[in-house]
């Protein structure tokens, strides 16, 4: 036998296993023989601490009580049937709940739409048409500094009518839109301002 | 109570189960006789208290004759009553332990029905047996309930694996790894050397 089956015996006995193999491994093994005293030992301790039995007077006593609680069990019965189990009433759907759910909808598909435009926006452009169109839309939008060497030979497309101011300075060159605000329309009114004092100040124009 | 008629110390326990359940108080008295015992020595080991033992035998043969329609006779009468035992001690445990909190030794707990342990010859047995006795409890309530509770089924009721499981509701294998479990905490919490003198 092994020190776990040994230890398991003393501890849950089962009379699967025969006494004198048990007996045996406890004599040749010390862990097992301490294990099997203190088993033992317990068992004397629970022996010894057994609860003294009731007196017939107190027994009496009890039994008048039970007889007592069970007659009035009788005379108010404590129903037996089982309780039911709580259903939770189903809740309506009400006219103000659909009405979140589809915003809700509506605003999840607004966002999935917004986030691929974004994404098609941003994503990198490998053709030399979307090149040349990226900065085609660049120069007309953005009038932010250009560095000269992207204007070695700009692709401007100026409609009629419309005016550019193109400004250099030492290390770049920077074209911006001066068409009236009646030829482009959505312009922001306080760049069209900014920029008609700045022509004032350097008078570097073109136009076609 | 009654005295238990002459029939009746044969008969079996269902049999007196279905005259209890038409209303026969002597078979619920019969009853009674025969499982007290057990019931409060197993209920005396969870609480430790030969009092509050006393009060839960009542509670729970009061809960179990009350319930003789609930039961169906898959287990023994026996095992179906330990485990309204087990049960109602756990829940006694619970609210005195509350009570505890709330008034610190109140000094109750001593019964004039209950009588002392009959060692009154010699007070230094009787002390040495309470000294036995803390020590167990203290160990005993340093189990978890699920451990106690399997335990001092084993221990003190006289069912076996298979009852303690019906009583308890648990696989066989778990009443053993519980009762394995138990065993080692308590043989390693006791201090042996204190104690052996004594035992």
């Amino acid at each position: 036998m092994r020190c776990d089956e040994v230890i398991l015996e003393l501890a849950v006995p089962s009379a699967d296993h025969d006494p004198a193999v048990m007996a045996e491994h406890l004599a040749g093994c010390e862990a097992c023989a301490e294990w099997a005293r203190r088993a033992e030992r317990l068992d004397r301790l629970w022996d010894a601490t057994r609860p003294t039995e009731p007196t017939p007077a107190a027994w009496n006593a009890v039994w008048s009580n039970i007889a007592e609680g069970l007659a009035a069990r009788e005379t108010h019965p404590v129903s037996t049937t089982p309780t039911p189990p709580i259903v939770m009433p189903a809740r309506r759907p009400t006219p103000g709940r659909w009405i979140t759910a589809v915003a809700l909808v509506g605003l999840a598909q607004a966002a999935a739409i917004l986030v691929a435009l974004g994404l098609a926006w941003r994503a990198p452009s490998d053709s030399p048409e979307a090149r040349l169109a990226e900065r085609d839309r660049s120069i007309r939008t953005e009038p932010t500094a250009i560095r000269s060497e992207h204007l070695v030979d700009p692709v401007v497309d100026i409609e009629a009518g419309g005016l550019m101011v193109i400004r250099f300075d030492r290390k770049s060159s920077r074209l911006e839109d001066r068409t009236p605000a009646e030829m482009n329309v959505g312009a922001d009114i306080g760049m069209e301002m900014t920029n008609a004092m700045e022509s004032i100040a350097t008078p570097q124009m073109a136009a076609r | 109570m009654p005295e238990a008629p002459t029939t009746a110390v044969a008969m079996p326990d269902e049999l007196l189960v279905s005259r209890a359940r038409s209303g026969d108080q002597a078979a619920s008295a019969e009853l009674f006789r025969r499982h007290r015992d057990g019931a409060y020595r197993l209920a005396y080991r969870q609480l430790g208290n030969e009092h509050d033992a006393l009060d839960v035998v009542q509670e729970s043969m009061i809960k179990a004759f009350g319930a003789l329609s609930d039961f169906d006779g898959r287990s023994g009468f026996r095992t179906w009553l330990m485990r309204i035992v087990v049960n109602t001690a756990l829940d006694w445990g619970r609210r005195r332990n509350r009570r505890a909190t709330l008034q610190l030794g109140d000094g109750t707990g001593a019964s004039a029905d209950i009588p002392e342990p009959a060692d009154g010859d010699d007070p230094a047995h009787g002390l040495q047996r309470e000294d036995l006795r803390r020590a167990l409890d203290r160990a005993l309530d340093r189990l978890t309930p699920a451990l106690r509770s399997t335990f001092v089924l084993f221990a003190e009721s006289g069912l076996s694996y298979k009852e303690i499981a019906e009583a308890l509701g648990i696989p066989v294998g778990t009443v053993m790894s519980r009762i394995h479990s138990a065993r080692e905490k308590l043989q390693a919490d006791l201090d042996w050397d204190r104690l052996s003198d004594m035992l």
